[in-house]
C-alpha cells in the first residue's frame, strides 16, 4: 500500500474516472460559496437536490434523515422528524473569531504534524485544502460521500466519509487510506481533530455539553468560563507506554468513548465506535476564540514523546548541567486501525437531557454487543478488596532482602469476612489482590500458585469453600500488566513493552512534592502481544481456582501500546483486540468477571466493576457532575464506589451510592496499618479491618434495602432539583432523593434530612 | 562449588532486590514524614465549591488581590481590578457591593490596592499600595480616615511607604506592612500618629554572615559596595487572631530551615514559634526551594494556614508550628489554583482567593480533619488523657500521621504506662527522649521489684565467672604438665606456649613485648586479625540498626556497602598507605604484618563497642556519657597500640613513627581524593556512553 503512493493521486483519479465514467472537473470550486443550481456537472451531478438551499448536494436520505453536502467539505444532516438541521460548521460570520479562528470555524479537520526536530504545527483544512483547491470528493457507491483532503504542503492525504444510518450520521476518517510523507515530506502526522464544530451551539443557545470525565460532567453552554481553558481528555486514560515526566493533580479518567450536546430541544450523542482507543474528547465554550460552544473528537495518529538530550558537560554537581536539546520521537508503528468512526446519534426531544443520551448509548451497547440487563441478581453486593501479601524490602544485618509480609492470609480472610457478616453485611463480592505466590508484586501470573506464607493451596481451598457456603463471590485478582520481575516463561528484558524510542516503558512512582517521577523507583509492563498467551496459561489451570472467579483488574482500567521496532509493535487499537480476546476466553470459562474502574470496552464481558468512577475531575470549565456512567450501566453491570475506608469523605460517597444505585466498597487487610507506611502502597493508610467493621456495616445497613430494591432496575431519570439535591428514578418506579447539603430541604413534598437520602418504592407516591 | 552457589545466589538476590515496586494512586494531599519525605495523607480538607463573580451575579472579578472574613462571617473581597469591594454573606451570596469609595466628594481609585481588613466594629481598611495610603471607610464606602506616610524623624525622604497589608489590634492600633520595608510593621495610633516598628525579621547569624562581616572590616569602600547586604527579609503578609497574636509570613527564603518564615508574635513582638530546627514549606528539591508564601491565616483554634503561590498549596500547622497536612495544588480542577493570592478561614472552612481564575474556593474540613484538629487542640492544651482516644482513632484512619504516635507515647508516659510509651515512641521514630525516659522508669521498676534476685544474679554471676576462669587455668596447666611428663611435648618458653590466637589479648596489656614476639617469631594470625575486622563490621551494623532505640543515631536502613566503606576499606587504605611510606622510610614491616598489627590494635575499640552495645539496653540516654567515655578510652588505647605496633614492626623511634603516621594520613587523603576523582570520571564516561547509545538508538534504529 505504502509503496504505491509514489504514483500519487493521478492513478487513483484515473481509476475512478474509468469506473464512474465521469469527468473530474470539480475541485476548482471557490471556497465557502454554495453551489448554484445546474452548476458543476462533475461528481456533484450524481447527487440530488437537497431540501436546504445552503447546500448543493443531497448525498443520501432515509426515513429519518437527509444528508447534504457542499464541495467545500461542509455537510449537514436534516432531522426530518423535528426539522432540526445539524451542520458541520456554523454558517454565520462570527465577529469574535479572527485569523486562524475564523478559518477554523469553516474546517472539518485540524491536523497536527511534527518533524523530528520537535517543531509542531497545527493547520486546518480550510486554509490548507479548500482555499488551495486541494479538496476533492466522490460518492462512495453505498449512499455516502467521500472527501479527500490533500494537505499538500505537509504531504498528507486524509480521506473522510459520511453516511447516514437510522440513528443519524456516521462520520469516518479512512485511516487505511491515509497517505503520509508525499513528495519527500519529512512531516509526521500526529493528530487529526475531526468535525470540530459539528452541531456547535451559538451564544443564544441554552443547554450543555456532556463530556465523559469520570462518571460524566456537564459544561453549560455559554458558561463564560472559556478563560479557564478548554476541556480535553484522552479516552481510556493515558497510554501506559508513554512515560509521564510530571504528574498533574489527581483527576478522573474518561472511561466512556462518548460525548454529547444539548442545545434546546436539539442535541446529539456522539459515540466513538472505531479508533476510540486513539481518541481524545475536546470541548470549549464560547467567548474567547469564537462565539460557539463545541465538542469534538480528535485522534492521535502517531504517538510521540519528547526526549531531552544532553549536550556539553553532562556532569555537573547539581546533576542537571549542560545544555539540553529537545527532540521529538515519533512512533514508527503504523496504525493498523482501519477507520476512525464517530456515530452521531441525533436526538430531538422536547425534554432532552443526559438520560436520553445515556439511553442512546445503552441502545448502542445492546445492539453492538448484545449486552442485556443483568440476569439472576437480586442483591447489590458489598465489595471488599482484600490485600494478600507484599514482599517488603528489608535489611538483615545490612543485606537487602525482599521478604514476604502477609497482609491477609487465607485464614485471616475468612476471619474478616466472618466479622463483616456478623456485623450485618449479608452479601459480599470479594476481590483478593496479592493472593498468589509472591503477593502483590509477584511475577506475571502464568499459572495458579498459592503463597505458602498465606496458607498455601489447602488454606485457599478452605477459604474458597467458606465463600461458597456463605454465597460470597470470590474473585482472584490477575494482574497481567505489571512486570515486576521475570519468570514463569516471561523475560523481563524481551517481553517488556517499549516506549517510543525503543527503551522499556517504565512505570514510575511520583514524588508528592515536585510531582516528578522517582527515577529510581520503576518497573516494567508486559508487552500486549504476550498477554493473551499468559492469560491462556492461567486459564489452563482453571481447576486450581476452587470455584473462585477471575478479577482482570488492570486490563479493565488500562490500555497501552508497544512501540517496539520489532514486528510485534502494536498500537492501542490492536492492544484492544488482545484485551477482547482475553475477556472472551475468560467469559466463556467463568460465570463472572470483575474489573477495576471499568473502561467501556469491558462492558460486554464484565459482570462486576470495582471502583467505578462516581465523580468527575471537576475541571474549572465544568459546571456539574452527572452519573452518566451509572445511568448507562445500572441494571446491566454491577458497579461499586471507590473504597470507603480510604476516601476523604466517605459519608458523601454513601450518598453518592444511593444516588447512583452503586454498591459500596472497602479495601481491607488483617495486618496493622503501619505495615504499608514505608512501602509504595502508603496511600492505603487505613486498611486494617478491625477499625472499620462496624462503620462499614452501618453504611451498608443504611443503603442495603434501597440498593437491593433497585439492583436489577435501570435508571430512567436523574436530575438536580436544587444545589446539592438530586432525584433519581428507577425503572421499577423507585424514586430516590439525595440531599448533600448541611440543611434539611423539602423537595416535591418530601423532606430530606441534611446529608441524607430518602426513597419511595415503586407504586408508592 | 557450594561457595560459588552461595555467591551466585547472593548476586541473584541483589538483582531481584533492584527490581522496583508499583505505584499507589497519587493523591494530592500529603505531609512530610519523620525523614522529611512526602507521604500520602488522609485529607483534612476537601474542596467544596468555588465562586466567581459571574456565578454571584455581579460580573467577573478582575484580579482580586485580597479578601477578609469578618467575625460575623461576612466575606469582604477586595476586587481592586474593578475598583470595588464585594461583601458576601456566610452562604456565599452577595450581601452588598461598595462600588464607589468617596473621600470628601472625591472618588478614590483603589485599583492598585493589595490588602483589605475589616475591624470588629465593621470599619473597612484598604492598603492602597499604589497610592501609598491606607483607607479606613464605613460599609457605604464613605472614607473616614486616610493614613499616609507618617512624618517622623526616623525616615529619610527615600523611604517609600507602600502599604500592602493592614490589621488593627484590640485597642485600635493600626499595623501596616509596607513593601520594601525591612523594619517590620508600622505601628500607628488610630489617629495616625507613628508609634514605632513592630516585629522586625532578624538576620540569621550564619557562618557566612560572620565571615562577610569580618571581611567588611578590611574591604575598601568600593569592595564594600559590591558585597551583598545582610538585611532582614520583608514580610509578605500577616494576620491577627482573637487573642492578640499576630502571625507573619515571608515569601521566598534562602533556606527552608529559616525558622522565621512563619512567626507568631506576642504583643511584645517576640516570636513564640522560634525553634531553630523548625522547617516551613516544602522540602527543597535538590538545592531548589520553591515555597513562596503569600498569605497566612490563623483560625480560632490557633491552627495556621499558610498559602504558597508557587504550587498553589495550603500548608496547615498546629499552634505549635507542627505540620499537619498540605492540600491544594496547581491545576485547572476544583481545589487547585492558578495564582493563589489570599487565604482566610471562616469557622471550619478555609477560603482561598485565586487572582488568575478570579474565583474564591471553599474547602470544608473532613471528619478526619475535625478529629485531628480536636485531638491536637486538647493535646496542646495539656489535656493529654482526653486527647488519647482521638489519637487512637486517628492512626486507624491514617497510619501515616506519625505525630500521633509521638503524642500517644508522651501521653502514655504521663499516665505511667511505660511499656506502651516505649512502643509508640518506637513507632513514631522521633521520640527517643520519651523512649529513654520510659526505659528508665521500667528499669527502676524492674530493679525495685526484683532487687534481691538481680543483686544475687550479678554477684553470683561474677563469682562464677572468676571461679570458672581459675578452674580452666588450673586444668590447662595440668594438661600441659601431663603432656610434658608423658613426653608428648617439649617444655618450652612462655611465648612458645601461647597459641597464636592469644596474642591480640596479650598485646592489650603488654604491647611492646607482644609486638616484638609477634614480629620475631612470626606469630601473625590472619585468622585472628580478620576475625577482629569482621567483629568490627558487625559492630557497626549493630550500632546502626540494632542498638537500643534511644541510642540510635541513624534511622535509614543499614546498608552493608556503606558500612564496609567506613570500616574495612578505610582500614585497607591506612595499611597500604602505611606500607608505601614506611617501605620508603626503611621500615621493616611487610604488608601482611602491618595488616595483622593494625587489626590487633583495634581490639580494645571493638570489645568496648560491644560492651556499649550490650549496655545500651540497660542504660538510658542520660547515662550515655559514661559509655561515651568508655569508647574514648578504648579509642585512645587502640590508637596507642597502633602506634606502638608500627614502631616495633618497622623498628622506628617514636618520632619516626609519628612522622610515618602523619604521612600515612596524608596518603589516605590522597587516595580518597583520587577515588573521588576517578568515580567522577567513571560517571562522566558512563553518562557519555549512555548519551551516545541513546542517540544512536533514537536516530539510527
Amino acid at each position: 500500500m505504502r509503496l504505491k503512493r509514489k504514483k500519487g493521486r493521478k492513478a487513483y483519479a484515473w481509476s475512478l474516472l474509468l469506473a464512474l465514467a465521469l469527468p473530474l472537473a470539480f475541485g476548482s470550486m471557490p471556497c465557502g460559496t454554495a453551489y448554484a443550481e445546474g452548476e458543476a456537472s462533475g461528481a456533484a451531478g450524481q447527487f440530488g437536490k437537497p431540501s436546504d438551499g445552503n447546500y448543493a448536494m443531497k448525498v443520501a436520505e432515509n426515513d429519518g434523515f437527509e444528508l447534504m453536502a457542499n464541495a467545500d467539505g461542509t455537510i449537514a444532516v436534516l432531522d426530518k422528524r423535528s426539522g432540526h438541521l445539524y451542520e458541520s460548521n456554523p454558517r454565520e460570520e462570527d465577529p469574535l473569531a479572527a485569523g486562524i479562528n475564523m478559518t477554523n470555524l469553516r474546517s472539518q479537520l485540524y491536523v497536527t504534524y511534527a518533524d523530528t526536530a520537535g517543531n509542531v504545527s497545527v493547520k486546518n483544512s480550510t486554509t490548507e485544502c479548500v482555499n488551495k483547491d486541494w479538496l476533492t470528493f466522490t460518492g462512495t457507491g453505498d449512499g455516502g460521500i467521500r472527501f479527500l483532503y490533500d494537505f499538500q504542503a505537509a504531504g498528507f492525504e486524509i480521506p473522510v466519509e459520511y453516511h447516514l444510518n437510522d440513528k443519524g450520521l456516521v462520520a469516518e476518517i479512512v485511516v487505511e487510506d491515509i497517505v503520509e510523507g508525499k513528495g519527500d515530506s519529512l512531516f509526521h502526522l500526529t493528530d487529526i481533530a475531526f468535525l470540530p464544530f459539528f452541531g456547535a451551539a451559538g451564544t443564544e443557545s441554552e443547554g450543555y455539553i456532556l463530556v465523559p470525565d469520570g462518571s460524566g460532567a456537564l459544561i453549560y453552554l455559554n458558561n463564560d468560563k472559556a478563560s479557564y481553558g478548554a476541556y480535553s481528555q484522552t479516552v481510556y486514560g493515558r497510554d501506559l507506554s508513554l512515560i509521564t515526566e510530571k504528574l498533574s493533580a489527581d483527576s478522573e479518567t474518561a472511561r466512556l468513548p462518548v460525548f454529547g450536546m444539548k442545545d434546546g430541544s436539539r442535541g446529539f450523542l456522539a459515540i466513538l465506535s472505531r479508533g476510540e482507543t486513539n481518541a481524545a474528547v475536546n470541548a470549549m465554550t464560547s467567548g474567547t476564540l469564537n462565539s460557539y460552544n463545541n465538542v469534538y473528537a480528535s485522534f492521535r495518529y502517531r504517538p510521540f514523546t519528547r526526549t531531552t538530550f544532553l549536550q556539553g558537560n553532562t556532569y555537573a554537581s547539581n546533576g542537571q548541567g549542560g545544555d539540553t536539546v529537545i527532540s521529538l520521537t515519533i512512533s514508527p508503528v503504523t496504525p493498523k486501525t482501519e477507520r476512525y468512526r464517530v456515530e452521531y446519534v441525533l436526538l430531538s426531544e422536547e425534554e432532552l437531557d443526559y438520560v436520553d443520551m445515556a439511553d442512546a448509548y445503552k441502545d448502542y451497547l445492546k445492539e453492538r454487543y448484545g449486552i442485556s440487563p443483568e440476569a439472576n441478581r437480586t442483591e447489590a453486593p458489598f465489595y471488599v478488596n482484600l490485600l494478600g501479601g507484599l514482599r517488603k524490602e528489608e535489611y538483615i544485618l545490612g543485606v537487602k532482602a525482599r521478604i514476604m509480609e502477609p497482609l491477609t492470609t487465607y485464614a485471616q480472610a475468612e476471619e474478616i469476612l466472618g466479622a463483616l457478616e456478623e456485623a450485618g453485611i449479608g452479601d459480599m463480592a470479594v476481590k483478593y489482590t496479592g493472593w498468589q505466590k509472591g503477593g502483590m508484586e509477584s511475577r506475571v501470573p502464568s499459572g495458579v500458585s498459592y503463597e505458602g506464607k498465606l496458607g498455601g493451596k489447602s488454606g485457599f481451598a478452605s477459604l474458597a469453600e467458606y465463600a461458597g457456603q456463605k454465597g460470597i463471590e470470590l474473585f482472584l485478582d490477575l494482574d497481567f500488566v505489571n512486570l515486576y520481575e521475570g519468570g514463569g516463561g516471561i523475560s523481563e528484558y524481551n517481553d517488556a513493552a517499549q516506549t517510543v524510542g525503543s527503551t522499556p516503558a517504565y512505570q514510575y512512582t511520583y514524588d508528592y512534592n515536585s510531582m516528578g517521577k522517582n527515577n529510581r523507583d520503576r518497573w516494567k509492563i508486559l508487552a500486549p502481544a504476550k498477554i493473551f498467551q499468559v492469560a491462556q496459561e492461567v486459564l489452563e489451570e482453571k481447576d486450581k481456582f476452587y470455584g473462585a472467579q477471575p478479577a482482570l483488574s488492570t486490563l479493565g482500567s488500562g490500555l497501552y501500546s508497544d512501540f517496539t521496532h520489532k514486528e510485534n509493535g502494536i498500537d492501542r487499537a490492536d492492544a484492544l483486540g488482545v484485551w477482547e480476546n482475553v475477556f472472551t476466553a475468560y467469559r466463556d470459562a467463568f460465570d463472572y468477571i470483575c474489573v477495576d474502574n471499568g473502561n467501556a470496552y469491558t462492558f460486554p464481558y464484565a459482570t462486576h466493576i470495582y471502583d467505578a468512577p462516581t465523580g468527575s475531575s471537576e475541571y474549572d470549565i465544568e459546571d456539574e457532575t452527572v452519573p452518566f456512567y451509572q445511568i448507562v450501566l445500572h441494571g446491566m453491570v454491577s458497579c461499586s464506589t471507590e473504597p470507603l475506608n480510604l476516601s476523604a469523605d466517605p459519608e458523601r460517597l454513601v450518598l453518592k451510592a444511593a444516588e447512583t444505585g452503586s454498591s459500596l466498597s472497602a479495601c481491607l487487610m488483617y495486618a496493622d496499618n503501619e505495615v504499608l507506611s514505608d512501602t509504595r502502597y502508603n496511600a492505603i493508610f487505613s486498611g486494617n479491618y478491625e477499625a472499620w467493621v462496624d462503620t462499614l456495616a452501618g453504611w451498608y445497613g443504611r443503603t442495603a434495602e434501597l440498593l437491593n430494591q433497585v439492583s436489577d432496575a435501570e435508571i430512567t431519570g436523574h436530575c438536580r432539583l436544587q444545589e446539592g439535591v438530586y432525584r433519581t428514578e428507577f425503572s421499577d418506579g423507585t424514586v430516590v432523593y439525595v440531599n448533600y447539603t448541611e440543611k434539611a430541604v423539602t423537595v416535591e413534598g418530601t423532606e430530606v434530612a441534611p446529608e441524607d437520602f430518602i426513597y419511595k418504592k415503586g407504586g408508592e407516591r | 562449588m557450594r561457595k560459588w552457589k552461595t555467591i551466585l545466589s547472593g548476586i541473584f538476590a541483589i538483582a531481584v532486590c533492584l527490581t522496583a515496586v508499583p505505584a499507589a494512586p497519587v493523591k494530592a494531599d500529603y505531609r512530610y514524614d519523620e525523614f522529611d519525605e512526602g507521604i500520602a495523607a488522609q485529607a483534612t480538607h476537601t474542596a467544596e465549591a468555588s465562586y466567581n463573580g459571574k456565578q454571584l451575579g455581579i460580573g467577573d472579578f478582575k484580579q482580586p488581590s485580597d479578601f477578609y472574613v469578618h467575625e460575623d462571617a461576612t466575606i469582604y473581597i477586595l476586587d481592586n481590578g474593578n475598583n470595588r469591594v464585594v461583601a458576601l454573606d456566610g452562604d456565599f451570596r452577595v450581601d452588598h457591593v461598595i462600588e464607589e469609595i468617596r473621600y470628601r466628594q472625591e472618588e478614590l481609585d483603589i485599583s492598585g490596592a493589595k490588602g483589605i481588613y475589616v475591624s470588629p466594629a465593621g470599619e473597612i481598611y484598604i492598603a492602597d499600595t499604589a497610592n501609598g495610603r491606607v483607607i479606613a471607610m464605613d460599609q457605604e464606602g464613605q472614607v473616614e480616615r486616610l493614613y499616609t506616610r507618617p512624618d517622623s524623624v526616623l525616615f529619610t525622604d527615600n523611604v517609600t511607604f507602600l502599604p500592602r497589608n493592614v490589621v488593627t489590634d484590640t485597642i485600635g492600633t493600626v499595623y501596616i506592612i509596607s513593601e520594601n520595608s525591612t523594619q517590620g510593621a508600622y505601628m500607628l495610633s488610630p489617629e495616625g500618629e507613628f508609634l514605632g516598628f513592630y516585629g522586625r525579621n532578624e538576620v540569621d547569624v550564619t557562618a557566612d554572615v560572620l565571615f562577610q562581616a569580618a571581611l567588611r572590616k578590611f574591604a575598601s569602600e568600593e569592595q564594600r559596595a559590591r558585597m551583598s547586604n545582610f538585611i532582614p527579609v520583608e514580610f509578605s503578609s500577616f494576620d491577627a487572631d482573637s487573642e492578640g497574636f499576630i502571625y507573619t509570613v515571608t515569601g521566598y527564603s534562602s533556606t527552608p530551615k529559616d525558622s522565621s518564615m512563619i512567626r507568631k508574635l506576642n504583643p511584645l513582638g517576640q516570636n513564640i514559634l522560634a525553634n531553630e530546627y523548625r522547617t516551613w514549606g516544602d522540602e527543597p528539591e535538590g538545592s531548589v526551594f520553591r515555597t513562596n508564601y503569600v498569605d497566612i491565616a490563623a483560625d480560632d483554634g490557633g491552627f495556621i494556614y499558610a498559602l504558597d503561590s508557587y504550587n498553589g498549596r495550603v500548608f496547615l500547622y498546629d499552634d505549635t508550628g507542627f505540620q499537619i497536612s498540605i492540600f491544594g495544588g496547581a491545576g485547572s480542577q476544583l481545589g487547585t489554583f492558578g495564582t493563589a493570592a489570599a487565604v482566610d478561614t471562616m469557622g471550619s472552612r478555609v477560603l482561598v482567593l485565586d487572582s488568575r481564575k478570579n474565583n474564591l474556593t471553599v474547602f470544608k474540613r473532613t471528619s478526619f480533619g475535625q478529629l485531628l484538629m480536636d485531638g491536637l487542640t486538647l493535646y496542646n492544651q495539656g489535656k493529654m488523657e482526653e486527647a488519647l482516644p482521638y489519637f487512637q482513632d486517628l492512626v486507624k484512619m491514617d497510619a501515616n500521621f506519625f505525630y500521633a504516635y509521638y503524642c500517644m507515647a508522651e501521653t502514655y508516659y504521663d499516665m505511667g504506662d511505660y511499656r506502651k510509651a516505649e512502643e509508640y515512641a518506637t513507632l513514631s521514630h522521633e521520640s527517643q527522649e520519651i523512649y529513654s525516659k520510659a526505659k528508665k522508669m521500667l528499669r527502676n521498676d524492674g530493679i525495685r521489684n526484683h532487687f534481691t534476685a538481680v543483686f544475687l544474679l550479678v554477684v553470683l554471676g561474677a563469682l562464677g565467672l572468676m571461679a570458672g576462669a581459675k578452674v580452666m587455668k588450673v586444668k590447662r596447666k595440668e594438661r600441659y604438665w601431663t603432656a610434658v611428663k608423658n613426653g608428648e611435648r617439649q617444655m618450652d618458653g612462655f611465648y612458645a606456649r601461647m597459641p597464636k590466637w592469644k596474642y591480640p589479648f596479650y598485646i592489650l596489656r603488654h604491647p611492646v613485648d607482644g609486638y616484638h614476639e609477634l614480629k620475631n617469631n612470626k606469630k601473625f594470625s590472619f585468622r585472628a586479625a580478620n576475625l577482629i575486622l569482621t567483629a568490627w563490621v558487625l559492630l557497626e551494623i549493630l550500632n546502626w540498626g540494632y542498638i537500643d532505640f534511644d541510642f540510635r543515631t541513624r534511622f535509614q536502613d543499614v546498608s552493608l556497602p556503606q558500612v564496609l566503606l567506613t570500616t574495612v576499606i578505610i582500614f585497607g587504605m591506612v595499611v597500604v598507605a602505611n606500607w608505601c611510606f614506611c617501605t620508603l622510610m626503611e621500615g621493616k614491616g611487610r604488608l601482611p604484618e602491618i595488616w595483622v598489627c593494625c587489626a590487633y590494635a583495634l581490639l580494645p575499640y571493638v570489645v568496648c563497642g560491644y560492651i556499649r552495645l550490650a549496655l545500651s539496653f540497660l542504660m538510658v540516654y542520660d547515662e550515655a556519657v559514661f559509655l561515651n567515655y568508655l569508647i574514648i578510652i578504648a579509642g585512645v588505647w587502640s590508637f596507642l597500640l597502633f602506634l606502638l605496633g608500627l614502631s616495633v614492626l618497622h623498628d622506628y623511634s617514636l618520632g619516626k613513627t609519628m612522622a610515618s603516621f602523619a604521612l600515612t594520613v596524608f596518603g589516605v587523603l590522597i587516595a580518597v581524593f583520587f577515588a573521588v576523582l576517578l568515580s567522577g570520571l567513571v560517571v562522566q564516561i558512563y553518562s557519555f556512553f549512555m548519551t551516545v547509545y541513546s542517540e544512536i538508538r533514537y536516530r539510527m534504529l
